[in-house]
């Protein structure tokens, strides 16, 4: 996948002028390591657009290589939704590459959301406030991650 | 306005240049509606108004701008002022009230690094709780526990802020003011006398409010010790506010309401502060189809404090997870899940 630098500044530029009034979350997201993105691909189990907080599940294999779900929180309904993200955008059983913050504890399978490539390439931002996703995509397609992050691979949120 | 069109154009051409490229946005609704979704900008906070003259309580606060409304305007159906539709909170001035410098940031919640707690706004007790909040933020990134994952009510004055959903209904007698957040509604008699028959507190309290022309003046009290926001100060239950809502129409047609607040807490304030809040008109998130749903949060929300003191999360396979996408308590039966589009229920 190639992705065109200036085209996401733009976008982030554009993104930024919504961004007042941007997601405050029902609960702390401090129980999330915010230090820290992993790169998961699985099938979507489920989509839950609920508030106060949309989970995204998916079936992926964790590192014994053994399928396993895992739960990824966003942001409310309508907060995604001002992001394009509706009850609509995942369906059960689609391929998903996720970029999550992970939960601190170790072994459980969770995270918070920050952006989800979908099969066809396209890029979904269920991501709560704790995300800044614009700037997180272009992180990873500046870093050349997008076009080449394995399953599980880690990367810093900032350098 | 000039700035908004700019803004629309290069937010429209950068979905279009972006599909074009394979760096589509996924995207359930149309490109040019979710160009005006990423364009939109609140409208600017007005100042804050502090009350004409220092008042001692919110009782004398409201009956002197009652005095000065002449008793009010009484209202019928037709002449009610209109605030009908969807609309989500703009910006507002907690930060600035409460920390040295602090800013609006978009988000809410009064963020590690805001500013130092300014000194003799709060009483020693309250002070001293928001200085150690304030370290909690700063070490952690967050406040660590929120009340609100144990699905309470934001409350007032929170409820003012909280950034869903809100709607507003006007009857002669009854303003209703309704949050998507925990479908909280607060109920405004018109004209009113405070009553209080369940001799308690509650989230909301109990409100009282006069027209004076197209401006709602709102006096409330009895009203549960809460917060201003994650991050911010507490409240005690001593506290009542006077509030002046007023609909703006700004030159570009955005609709926005803004709220002029003081705050009159005498166990938690040295003395009372005045705060300006906002709400804009969301017409771009109604046409998505956006609409205030039931708030699930006691059989949906899978967070919960710790006996560290710190926010956990239940996950499938744990015995207390909640599945929002299950079933009701009569799994063996047909039609029981709560998920039918999907039926992800194993």
């Amino acid at each position: 996948m190639k992705y065109s630098h200036s085209i996401t500044k733009a976008l982030l530029l554009a993104a930024s002028v919504g961004a007042a009034g941007a997601a405050l979350a029902h609960h702390s997201f401090a129980q999330f390591d915010q230090s820290v993105q992993i790169f998961i691909e699985g099938r979507v189990a489920s989509w839950s657009y609920v508030n106060p907080h949309s989970w995204l599940y998916i079936e992926a294999p964790d590192e014994k290589g053994e399928m396993q779900k895992w739960g990824f929180e966003g942001a409310a309904p309508i907060h995604a939704a001002r992001q394009g993200v509706t009850g609509n955008t995942f369906k059960v059983g689609e391929k998903v590459k996720v970029v999550v913050s992970p939960i601190r504890e170790e072994g459980r399978k969770a995270g918070t959301v920050c952006f989800v490539v979908k099969e066809d390439g396209s890029i979904a931002r269920p991501n709560d406030g704790t995300c800044d996703s614009i700037e997180s995509i272009e992180r990873w397609k500046s870093k050349g991650w997008l076009d080449t992050a394995k399953h599980l691979d880690r990367h810093p949120t900032v350098d | 306005m000039k700035i908004y069109r700019k803004w629309g154009l290069l937010a429209l051409g950068v979905m279009m240049a972006a599909a074009l490229s394979g760096l589509a946005l996924a995207q359930d609704v149309d490109p040019a509606l979710a160009a005006r979704l990423a364009e939109f900008k609140p409208a600017p906070l007005p100042p804050v108004q502090p009350p004409a003259k220092e008042f001692k309580t919110a009782e004398e606060h409201y009956q002197y701008l009652l005095e000065q409304a002449k008793g009010g305007t009484k209202h019928t159906a037709a002449t009610l002022p209109n605030w009908e539709g969807l609309w989500t909170p703009g910006p507002n001035t907690i930060a600035q009230t409460f920390l040295e410098g602090g800013k609006f940031s978009g988000t809410g919640t009064l963020r590690a690094g805001a500013g130092p707690v300014k000194k003799g706004v709060l009483t020693p007790p309250y002070e001293k709780q928001f200085i150690e909040r304030r370290a909690e933020v700063d070490k952690a990134g967050q406040q660590v526990f929120d009340r609100l994952t144990r699905c309470e009510f934001p409350a007032m004055p929170r409820w003012l802020w909280e950034p869903y959903g809100k709607e507003f209904s006007h009857s002669p007698k009854q303003t209703w003011m309704m949050n998507d957040f925990m479908n909280e509604t607060r109920r405004v008699y018109i004209n009113g006398k405070h009553v209080n028959v369940d001799g308690k507190h509650s989230a909301t309290g109990d409100s009282i409010g006069f027209w004076d022309k197209d401006k709602l003046i709102i006096w409330t009290k009895w009203i549960n010790p809460a917060d201003f926001t994650r991050g911010a100060p507490l409240t005690s239950n001593r506290i009542e506010m006077v509030e002046t809502w007023q609909q703006v129409k700004h030159a570009n047609g955005a609709r926005q309401l803004a709220t002029q607040v003081t705050i009159y807490d005498p166990v938690a304030l040295v003395k009372p502060v005045s705060l300006v809040y906002s709400h804009d008109y969301r017409p771009d998130l109604e046409e998505l189809g956006v609409r205030i749903r039931n708030w699930e949060c006691s059989n949906s929300s899978n967070s919960y404090l710790g006996p560290d003191g710190k926010t956990h999360v239940y996950l499938p396979g744990d015995p207390q997870y909640k599945d929002a996408l299950g079933t009701t308590d009569f799994p063996e039966l047909p039609g029981q899940s709560l998920d039918p589009f999907n039926e992800t229920v194993k």
